[in-house]
């Protein structure tokens, strides 16, 4: 008899494997005024990152329950926002490495966002360009997408790349170079 | 400003507003800070959306994993598929107590049925009643047939339950029982027999009137196991038990294609595996007359969906997604989402701890019933979501091993 009748038929074995635990924490307000001031700010920002809403969802999900576990060594409140902000940026980049393997898997995604095929979002030019960024290296599209979507300063994308200021504005400009000469047109 | 930054300010805007608020974190952005949160019976509260705050929630629940009495449920029915607001999203300060320090108030009773049946997948299945307020085991229910038949057992009303038991290697046997309103069970009589085998873990579901069972078996005469010369043919079929009429449509694949079964409160939808399908159609090939509800991958790379499960008023579909590491289920990741079969669109639902969660609703379509595994627990845990409200309630689920749920 197979062992998980009724359920999608994992082995006993196969979930212990997979899990580790969680430890119990506390939460409090900050957490919904975070949630409330920056949730859809942060979903819009990893879905420029990503392409889609529902892996976009995921990241900041899995960025708020990582906020939620760290609560109780969290120190200083101001912090928790750059925090979550670094998790999206990491949560991001986890899910475009597994993409990386996926796609050796043939596994289908939707078109991103700014694509030729996405009815999402009208215009041509606001298409090119963005197709044109996502041609950019990773780190380019990470502080582009902070600097231009969430209006960060330097300092603050630094703090959420976790890099050095000139880092952050070293790259700014050469991804903006890049895109100029790819688009053909002067800054 | 240079012409390049402003088309990129431009582009970043035009793009990140194709996620829409309201469809994304509705309260979020409709309703103000309620801070009189977490209250039980106020319905809608402040905290919204199904996403980090849901995450947060279950998990609190996740991580305490004690059982505990559930808090008082509000008394007003509702139809399924309305959208979970946001009593437990925001832990309150005495979900992170001890359990033992925490003053619990008395639970309420459902106004839905009081108890549900659970059968528990061990080495020898057996049935049981469980206060579905609770969680609280009551009595094993008797079996006429050797416990190594049981099959399924499956419900409609809460009230009268049909089990399934092979009988011979053709025909499946199907009996009925009803629980009283103290959830005493009656003896388990046999009333029809159905054609086809059910394979464990193949699943029946039955409509609310009870008289329209479906299920998904194997054909008479087709023998499990390499000895058998010819691939095995399940299929889904749906019975009329008033009148003996049944209708079938047959699976592509062979064994591997059977899974859970739910149908609507009017016997007019059946959710099966990833699909659904409209009990009208013409009997066939399944794949040719039903419809995809999603597909694994849809929902991020390395996602695979579990069982899909129909609401009672037949209008939306609930399945789990969850995502694999090295094929191995990644904890937390397990998301509920709800699939709207009018517009066709996506939700998300909420998170649970753990993966491999399994729903089952309440005859009324107001409460459904998460089962999860996680590592932490010996038991398999169960949780009450009120679909109107967004509150889930962690069920004492000590009892429960792997268990197929009858409410």
């Amino acid at each position: 008899m197979p062992t998980q009748p009724g359920w999608s038929g994992l082995r006993a074995a196969d979930r212990a494997s997979g899990f580790a635990d969680t430890p119990p924490c506390q939460a409090g307000g900050l957490l919904d005024d975070l949630f409330r001031a920056h949730a859809v700010a942060l979903v819009r920002l990893a879905t420029l990152l990503l392409g889609d809403q529902q892996s976009a969802e995921d990241v900041v999900q899995d960025a708020f329950f990582g906020l939620y576990r760290s609560l109780p060594r969290l120190r200083d409140g101001s912090k928790a926002l750059p925090y979550l902000r670094a998790s999206v940026i990491n949560g991001c980049r986890s899910v475009l490495r597994a993409r990386k393997r996926a796609v050796l898997r043939h596994v289908q995604h939707e078109p991103p966002v700014w694509s030729a095929e996405s009815a999402a979002m009208a215009g041509e030019d606001r298409k090119a360009l963005l197709a044109a960024v996502a041609r950019l290296p990773r780190r380019a599209r990470e502080v582009l997408a902070l600097r231009y979507y969430l209006g960060l300063a330097d300092g603050e994308i630094a703090e959420a790349l976790g890099v050095t200021r000139a880092t952050v504005s070293s790259t700014a400009s050469r991804a903006l170079a890049a895109l100029a000469r790819e688009l053909k047109e002067d800054r | 400003m240079n012409t390049l930054e402003d088309r990129l300010r431009d582009a970043y805007r035009a793009a990140a507003e194709t996620v829409r608020p309201e469809a994304l974190l509705p309260d979020a952005i409709l309703s103000p800070p309620n801070r009189g949160r977490g209250r039980p019976g106020h319905g809608r509260l402040a905290i919204p959306l199904a996403a980090a705050a849901a995450v947060i929630a279950l998990a609190a629940t996740g991580a305490v994993l004690l059982p505990r009495a559930a808090p008082g449920l509000g008394g007003r029915s509702t139809s399924a598929g309305g959208r979970p607001s946001s009593a437990d999203r925001q832990p309150s300060s005495a979900d992170h107590q001890p359990s033992s320090a925490r003053a619990q108030p008395p639970p309420a009773p459902l106004t839905t049925p009081g108890y549900f049946v659970a059968l528990n997948w061990m080495q020898r299945p057996y049935m049981l009643v469980v206060n579905a307020t609770t969680g609280a085991q009551g009595q094993r229910i008797s079996l006429p047939f050797p416990a190594k038949d049981l099959t399924s057992v499956a419900t409609g009303d809460g009230q009268t339950f049909v089990v399934a038991a092979p009988e011979g290697q053709c025909r499946t046997s199907l009996y009925r029982f009803s629980l009283g309103v103290d959830g005493t069970p009656t003896a388990l009589t046999p009333f029809t027999t159905v054609p086809g085998v059910i394979p464990t873990p193949w699943d029946m579901a039955v409509s609310g009137s009870g008289q329209t069972v479906a299920y998904d078996a194997l054909a008479c005469g087709q023998r499990s196991g390499p000895q058998s010369g010819t691939p095995q043919q399940g299929f889904l079929a749906v019975v009329n038990t008033a009148t003996g009429q049944t209708k079938r449509w047959t699976f592509q694949d062979n064994t591997d294609s059977g899974g859970h079964v739910s149908i609507s409160a009017d016997g007019g939808v059946v959710g099966i595996r990833n699909r659904v399908l409209d009990t009208s159609a013409a009997p066939g090939s399944l794949a040719a007359h039903s419809r995809v509800v999603a597909t694994d991958g849809e929902f991020g790379p390395s996602t695979v969906l579990g069982g899909l499960t129909v609401s009672p008023d037949g209008r939306t579909g609930y399945f789990s997604t969850f995502r694999t590491a090295n094929d191995k289920p990644v904890w937390g990741s397990f998301r509920l989402r709800a699939f709207d079969l009018a517009t066709g669109q996506t939700r998300l639902v909420r998170s649970f701890s753990g993966v491999d969660v399994h729903v089952m609703f309440d005859p009324t379509g107001r409460y459904l019933l998460a089962g999860s595994v996680v590592l932490t627990a010996p038991t398999t845990k169960l949780a009450r979501l009120d679909i109107a409200t967004g509150q889930l309630t962690q069920l004492n689920t000590s009892w429960a091993v792997n268990p197929e749920i009858a409410w």
